[in-house]
This record gives C-alpha cells, sequence and structure tokens, in this order.
C-alpha cells in the first residue's frame, strides 16, 4: 500500500482520488482523443476539450499546512540562486577568494540567525534541522555529563524526536521524566520542580507545540532551570522568527532552529548552544572540527545563506506578519467555532494564532481530511500523519479518543490570504453538516441521548 | 514623489505577474502596505533612502516573478472564483 502512494502524483494522496488516479492513463487518453477531433472542426468537442481544461487547470488544494513546512520565500530564493551558479567555494577553504566569499556569506548568516535570538553569532551552530538539533542537544548533554548526572526531564507533548531521543537515552541507562501537561496544554510548573533531582542534568520543554500551538511558559522555566545548574533546552522549531525571543532574558542554554519553518530552504537548521556559563556536548558527528567542533562536515553555503535571509526578513517584517497572520486566525477561529459542538484544543490565551487546532465532534478527523480534499490539511504532525491512531498530543491533554480523533489542525502563514479563509470557513462548514448528516452518533446526539450513558455491544 | 509613484506602478505591474497565487497577492499586499507606512515621510533623506531600499526589492520581484513562470504549477482550487 505504502509504495502504491509513492507513485502517485500529489493531488491523488487523499484516498478517495486514490480511484481516480488509477484510471490516470484512460482519462490522458481521452483527453488527447478531443483534442484530435477538434482539429477536425466540431463545435461540440471544442466545448468538451475547453470544458476539460478548464476543469483541470484549477486542481491544486490550498495551502494551510505551514506548521509542517512553509513556502520558501521568493526573496530567500533569490539569496540562494547566487550560491548554486557563481559563488560554489566550500566556506571553510581558508587559501583563496572563493572559500572566502562563502566564507563572508556563512558568516553573514549567522548572524542574522543569532540576532533573532538575542545571541552571540558564536553560539550558533548550523545544522541539517531541528531534529538534528534536538538530538544533538538531548544525547550530547545527558552523554557529556553522564558520569554526574543522569536524569532527564521533558514533556508527553514533545515532538517524535524529542521523545524518541529520550527512549535511546534510556537504553543506554538514563532516567526520563515524561511530564504530563495539563488539559489547556500548558505545562505545571509546580510538578516540574518536583520532578527535579539533584541528579538532573537537562530539560527540554518546547516553546511552541507544534500540534495545538499553545506557548510554554518558557520564562518561568529558565529560572528555575538556572536557579537549579540545569541545562534548559527548549525546541523553538515553530516559536522561531514567529514569536519575540531571547535567550537571555528567558535563561535558554540550547535551542533548536528549523530554516524551512520561517520560509527558508529545507535542510538547514540550528543549535543555539550557549558559552557563557558553558554547555558543553558530545558531539553526534565528528571529522573536520567544523562549528566549534560540535558539528562536523562542510557548511551547505546555498542553505545556509537562504535560511540568512530567511531570518532578516523574519525580523524585520515580524509585526507585519503577526499582525496579517492575528486577524486571518481570529477570522477562521470565530467562524469555525460559530458550528456546533466544536472546541478548540489548548490554551486560548497563550497560543501563537498560526496554529488553530480544532475538534469537530461526530465528524471523524480522518474522513473530514478526505472530504476537505482541496484544503492541504492534517490532523497533526506530517511525521505521524501516516498513521490513523489519534495524536498522543490531545491524548495528553486528556481529550476523549473520539474529539481527539476528530480534531484538524489549520495553519495560517505569511502567504496565506483573505479568500483562502473564506474558502476554508465555507468548505468545513458544508463537509461537517454533510459528514454528520450520515452520523448515526450525530442523530442520537440531537435527540438528547448522552452517548456516554450508552453500553455498546458487539466489542 | 513622482519617482515613488513609479516605483509603486513598477511593483503591481511585476507582482501580478507571479504565476504562483500565494506569492502575487502577497507581493500586492506588501507592496501596497509598504508604500501606505511610507507615505508620510517627508524629509527628502529619508525619502530617498526608502525609495533605495524599494528599488533593490523590486529588482527581486523582477527576477522571481519571472521564475515564477517558468516552473508553473497546476492553479489553485480557489483562482478559479477571481
Amino acid at each position: 500500500m505504502q509504495k502504491y502512494f509513492k507513485t502517485l502524483p500529489l493531488h491523488a494522496f487523499r484516498p478517495n482520488r486514490a480511484s481516480v488516479a488509477a484510471f490516470a492513463p484512460l482519462v490522458r487518453a481521452t483527453r488527447s482523443y478531443s483534442v484530435n477531433v477538434v482539429a477536425e472542426g466540431s463545435a461540440i468537442d471544442t466545448v468538451i476539450k475547453n470544458v476539460t481544461l478548464e476543469k483541470d487547470q484549477y486542481t491544486r488544494p490550498i495551502y494551510l499546512d505551514v506548521q509542517a513546512t512553509t513556502p520558501t520565500d521568493p526573496r530567500v530564493l533569490d539569496r540562494m540562486l547566487e550560491f548554486y551558479t557563481g559563488v560554489y567555494g566550500n566556506p571553510h577553504s581558508k587559501t583563496h577568494a572563493y572559500g572566502w566569499e562563502a566564507e563572508t556569506a556563512v558568516e553573514e548568516a549567522r548572524i542574522h540567525v543569532a540576532s533573532l535570538i538575542g545571541a552571540d553569532p558564536k553560539e550558533i551552530i548550523f545544522t541539517s534541522g531541528a531534529t538534528e538539533s534536538n538530538n544533538m542537544s538531548l544525547k550530547g548533554v545527558a552523554r557529556f555529563y553522564k558520569n554526574k548526572k543522569k536524569h532527564i526531564i521533558t514533556t508527553q507533548t514533545e515532538h517524535k524526536c524529542v521523545l524518541d531521543s529520550c527512549r535511546r537515552l534510556q537504553d543506554e541507562g538514563f532516567d526520563v521524566t515524561y511530564l504530563p501537561v495539563q488539559p489547556n496544554g500548558l505545562i505545571d510548573l509546580e510538578q516540574l520542580k518536583a520532578a527535579i533531582r539533584p541528579d538532573t542534568s537537562i530539560i527540554s520543554i518546547m516553546t511552541v507545540n507544534n500540534e495545538i500551538g499553545v506557548i510554554q511558559p518558557i520564562d518561568a522555566i529558565g529560572k528555575l532551570c538556572r536557579e537549579n545548574k540545569i541545562f534548559f533546552h527548549t525546541d523553538a522549531a515553530q516559536a522561531f522568527g514567529k514569536i519575540p525571543l531571547n535567550v537571555n532574558k528567558s535563561n535558554i542554554d540550547l535551542m533548536s532552529i528549523s530554516g524551512h519553518k520561517v520560509y527558508g530552504p529545507k535542510g538547514i537548521g540550528a543549535c543555539y548552544v550557549r558559552r557563557r556559563p558553558r554547555v558543553r556536548l558530545d558531539p553526534i558527528i565528528t571529522g573536520g572540527g567544523q562549528e566549534r567542533g560540535l558539528r562536523s562536515g562542510t557548511l551547505a553555503a546555498p542553505l545556509v545563506a537562504g535560511f540568512g535571509e530567511a531570518c532578516r526578513i523574519a525580523k524585520a517584517e515580524m509585526d507585519y506578519d503577526h499582525k496579517h497572520i492575528d486577524r486571518l486566525s481570529k477570522r477562521l477561529t470565530k467562524g469555525l467555532l460559530s458550528i456546533d459542538e466544536t472546541v478548540l484544543n489548548g490554551d486560548p490565551k497563550h497560543h501563537y494564532p498560526g496554529c488553530v487546532n480544532i475538534s469537530f465532534a461526530f465528524v471523524e478527523g480522518e474522513s473530514l481530511l478526505m472530504a476537505l480534499k482541496d484544503i492541504a490539511l492534517s490532523s497533526g504532525s506530517a511525521c505521524t500523519s501516516a498513521s490513523l491512531e489519534p495524536s498522543y498530543v490531545l491524548r495528553a491533554l486528556g481529550a476523549d479518543d473520539a474529539l481527539a480523533h476528530s480534531s484538524i489542525r489549520f495553519g495560517i502563514g505569511r502567504f496565506t490570504t483573505d479568500a483562502e479563509i473564506d474558502f476554508v470557513l465555507e468548505t468545513v462548514k458544508s463537509k461537517v453538516q454533510t459528514l454528520r448528516e450520515l452520523s448515526p452518533l450525530w442523530e442520537m446526539h440531537q435527540d438528547g441521548i448522552d452517548l456516554n450513558s450508552i453500553e455498546w455491544s458487539g466489542h | 514623489m513622482s519617482a515613488a509613484l513609479n516605483l509603486y506602478r513598477q511593483f503591481m505591474r511585476h507582482g501580478s505577474r507571479f504565476s504562483s497565487y500565494n506569492f502575487r497577492e502577497y507581493a500586492i499586499r506588501r507592496a501596497y502596505d509598504a508604500f501606505r507606512s511610507n507615505s508620510d515621510l517627508v524629509e527628502p533623506e529619508l525619502i530617498s533612502k526608502a525609495i533605495k531600499i524599494g528599488e533593490k526589492e523590486l529588482a527581486i520581484v523582477k527576477r522571481q516573478s519571472q521564475i515564477s513562470q517558468m516552473y508553473t504549477t497546476d492553479k489553485l482550487i480557489i483562482e478559479k472564483r477571481h
């Protein structure tokens, strides 16, 4: 099944389209046939041809999944092209001008990245993305201090790569505490305080959650960590460039950053590693000793330059973008919550507006996604979107399985337009209604039957 | 003043040539808002500085809108309505 999907074009990924795609050769044949006939001058065939073309031309769904990845900003691409054409030197070559010019661009990009989080450029380590940064931070710190400290604290709603790094470390003999979160998605500081042990080496808590968009109280967590001399790592992939961050104000020791979530190129990211007081890591990738020896390997100058440009734009336009996203988000949230029996997941106050996660009761999330084939959406993170399991993040909030199953995440970004939000509201409203009309549960609910009071048979 | 107006017209002309719907809408919205927010500038120095930045950005819009036309995708479902 998996292999079968891979060969299909983008628009065929929704299962109900798969049957159409299976007949693709047939459709193509029909089209060329009608064109041939037109050459003979039949008016009806001209009409048919025009209708087919008209219909085929407008097939691409609109994009509302910016938490998965963002489109590359044309300004970023413009900067990168220079390094894919003329300037191709290795930034680590110290003996000639090709190397120097690439190095200048890399260092300039480093300044842009650092200035977005109030860091020193020397504290920025370029990596392949936030997953690598998370792995590097957690495994690096834990392994370096393993003789004295054996305990790690994280939360249940972290991204998979943090959770999986922790699982690996458990296999190596570390103790990991997975903190639960409150029903609004935020951690309880008292609980965190209680979980701290004398041998805790690192606490990892994400800034903005990728599924529900809640903003964790990182200032308070940072303060707590500093008081207890524990390193504080935060996965800021969804927050970086979108909300103001300052590593010194929030006492952050390590931060994971991704390029393709801020309209930059894919395949590049960064890890902030504090120098004073110094955080020491056991590097995962060793070799030529680039990036302070923490991440060896030749830097991809085009990607780094593009990433730097994306950061420069994000900093210059943070207010402008935020205003736009906030306005669209309010409109979307208000419209969707006006549908009966819908819930906004996550705390509404400590919330990044570009991520709107809503549960539609009495509708199955996957069938709604299929019905919304004209909108590119996801019910959770892209990494887990292949499985039909309800999201582990929503389960951690204590949402019951039915609600966790029926949730959809709407992502709004720099390039989202008013017309797209209108289209989403209109489509979602009508599709939810259609699906509910089919649902016996909805009918029972309408009759005033409490579904929890029913004992289902036949399980 | 006429230099700014001319620049604005060019932004609109080239911005509307992006083949990608989202980039096109953004280019137009961004230029409109930028010129609007700078419309109360009076000091000639600040004006010429803003125009210089605008010219640089315009060059990017010109290049990128052409590239956008070279690599097109199917049109978005909502473009049909416009």
